[in-house]
């Protein structure tokens, strides 16, 4: 199966959401095959940011662009083949098995009455080996523990072998060793990946651009270096951060605090 | 209990061999009793006199009309069933089948009780498209649809329609006109000519046809709107597509039979342990075993009591109803 990469950028990025404008002028740039993390407190437009780059939301102004093309120039289903996001899913009312499910995810690829053949089985067999879950496979979703059914839903995002994969706070309901575990898996992919985190923590050891946001609008982008620093996070999120850990691993400490 | 594959094509060739003999045993029962082997002989084209107007006159069309209307309107009930994510849509729940009746009451005040079909069916499906307009602009935000506020709008229109089918029926001056009609508010398969099943399969065949071609769309909707985007489903106008064809469906399968409750619910809910919520496994099977039940139940209907006639709305939901409860209570889906 083919992962590929592709390069995305906004520019004067605003989106309104009801009566709120809640991103700002926007802009970005991340290479292909790079992986972006986006952090930033609650209600600073992270979750909205990823939702405008799988064209949920329609831009009040600006672009975004995917290896140069407007997004809102590509049909809905060739965005299907290029783009797939991986979210905390709400529960499903009916219990697909793991394996109906990964299949769902070739649906870009497949005409109405187009039939599954044997490369969509391979597809779905490599998917699912990829995210660790192939002994699921015949599983039904919702028998599945969280950590599980995570794995799964990055199995189906694989299966449409996209070249940028968006996250939306994928780990927020796994325990650290899961946490961990998912987002390696999903940082040596290869493809590009855009991922809105709540942990500074994996943003500083994980990502090559951290993008953060505060109050819809962009606080810094840039390497991870240069943007978690102490004061730009006591500023965003009034919290005073000590970097701690080694190298590889880095941490922050952190007690609260007052911006300014 | 999930099925395989061969299990599965087990399933359906049951279901089949099934409709089948309960076509047969249908034709052949009523006032005039006739054995397989006449059934049989009359259908393909015997010399009979007694046995074949009866067989193929009166008889076969309701057959088909019963398999017809339970097909269609189990179908029906699955794909609103995805296109809403709840497990408790159906016509009704939408208001399509009450706003259809409110289009026969008028039909039957303004001609009477021998009101014809083509005014019958044009008025209950205009107002049919009524009901799912004023529905669909109550309930849509900002371009979006979300299933709660459909169903809300849903059952509210719905009582307001059957209180007015209520008080139109209370206008019809006649005693038989007001039998007559409620006779055809519970469902009804008596009466059914060739005449009006051709007219009816002939509208109501293609939209079953796409709803069970567009299973893919079903599927990635039981995903929910976020997930469906994502894998490439234009959502807004997929869903519109499907609610106008299930509302088109339910308003001629409601002006030809009546509002036959409760087939669109249980139907795909006693299936889906068996073939998954895979649209494309489920949707045959809700065809075969939807006609399967409302040819039994027809049957029944006009046998059980006879000669008096039970309109058979009210033997699917005397049956539908406790079933329904006891299959709820040993589902897991909160």
């Amino acid at each position: 199966m083919g992962v590929g990469a592709a390069a995305v950028e906004a520019e004067g990025l605003s989106v309104r959401l009801g009566e709120r404008l809640v991103l700002r002028d926007v802009a970005f740039a991340v290479p292909a095959g790079a992986f972006c993390a986006v952090v930033g407190p609650n209600g600073s437009g992270k979750t909205t940011l990823v939702r405008a780059l799988y064209r949920s939301l329609a831009p009040e102004a600006g672009s975004v662009r995917l290896d140069g093309a407007p997004l809102s120039s590509i049909p809905r289903r060739a965005l299907g083949q290029r783009v797939a996001v991986l979210r905390q899913e709400p529960e499903l009312a009916f219990d697909f098995s793991v394996r109906e499910l990964v299949l769902l995810g070739r649906s870009p690829y497949k005409g109405l009455l187009a039939p599954d053949g044997p490369a969509d089985a391979r597809v779905v067999a490599e998917s699912l080996a990829l995210a660790d879950a192939s002994e699921l496979a015949e599983r039904g979703f919702l028998t599945l523990s969280g950590g599980e059914k995570q794995r799964v839903l990055l199995a189906r995002a694989l299966a449409q072998e996209p070249a940028l994969l968006l996250l939306d706070e994928p780990t927020n309901h796994l325990d650290l060793r899961h946490q961990l575990d998912i987002v390696t898996r999903i940082r040596n992919l290869g493809c590009t990946v855009v991922a809105a985190l709540h942990q500074l923590d994996l943003a500083q050891r994980f990502a090559d651009r951290v993008l953060m946001l505060h109050q819809g609008r962009v606080a810094a982008f840039g390497p991870p270096d240069e943007v978690l620093t102490p004061a730009r996070i006591l500023e965003v999120f009034g919290v005073r951060a000590e970097r701690v850990g080694p190298p590889d691993a880095p941490a922050f400490s952190v007690r609260p605090g007052e911006a300014g | 209990m999930r099925l395989g594959t061969a299990a599965y094509v087990g399933l359906m060739a049951a279901g089949a061999g099934a409709l089948l003999l309960a076509a047969v045993f249908a034709l052949g029962v009523g006032a005039a009793e006739l054995p397989a082997g006449r059934v049989l002989d009359a259908l393909l084209g015997g010399a009979d006199a007694v046995a074949r107007p009866i067989v193929v006159e009166l008889r076969l069309p309701r057959v088909l009309g019963a398999a017809l209307v339970g097909g269609a309107l189990a179908v029906t009930g699955a794909v609103l069933q995805a296109v809403l994510r709840n497990p408790l849509a159906d016509p009704y729940v939408l208001g399509i089948s009450s706003g259809a009746s409110v289009g026969a009451a008028l039909a039957a005040l303004w001609a009477g009780a021998a009101v014809g079909l083509l005014l019958r069916s044009g008025l209950a499906f205009a107002a049919a498209l009524i009901s799912v307009g004023v529905v669909y602009r109550v309930a849509q935000v900002q371009g979006r649809l979300p299933p709660v506020r459909l169903i809300l709008a849903g059952v509210a229109l719905s009582a307001f329609a059957t209180a007015l089918t209520g008080f139109l029926l209370f206008m019809v001056p006649e005693a038989t006109a007001v039998r007559g009609v409620v006779f055809w508010l519970m469902g009804g398969l008596a009466g059914v000519r060739w005449d009006g099943l051709a007219w009816t399969a002939a509208w109501v065949l293609p939209f079953v046809a796409v709803m069970i071609g567009t299973a893919r769309w079903q599927n990635l909707l039981l995903l929910g709107d976020e997930a469906a985007l994502a894998l490439g489903l234009d959502v807004a106008r997929a869903r519109r597509a499907l609610v106008l064809l299930a509302a088109l469906t339910a308003g001629a399968l409601v002006a030809f039979a009546g509002a036959i409750g409760f087939v669109g619910l249980v139907v795909p809910h006693a299936l889906r342990p068996f073939t998954g919520p895979e649209h494309r496994r489920l949707l045959p099977a809700t065809l075969v075993f939807g006609a399967l039940l409302l040819v039994v139940m027809d049957t029944g209907a006009r046998t059980l009591m006879a000669p008096e006639e039970l309109p058979v709305g009210i033997l699917t939901g005397l049956l539908g109803g406790p079933f329904f409860l006891v299959l709820l209570r040993g589902q897991r889906w909160g």
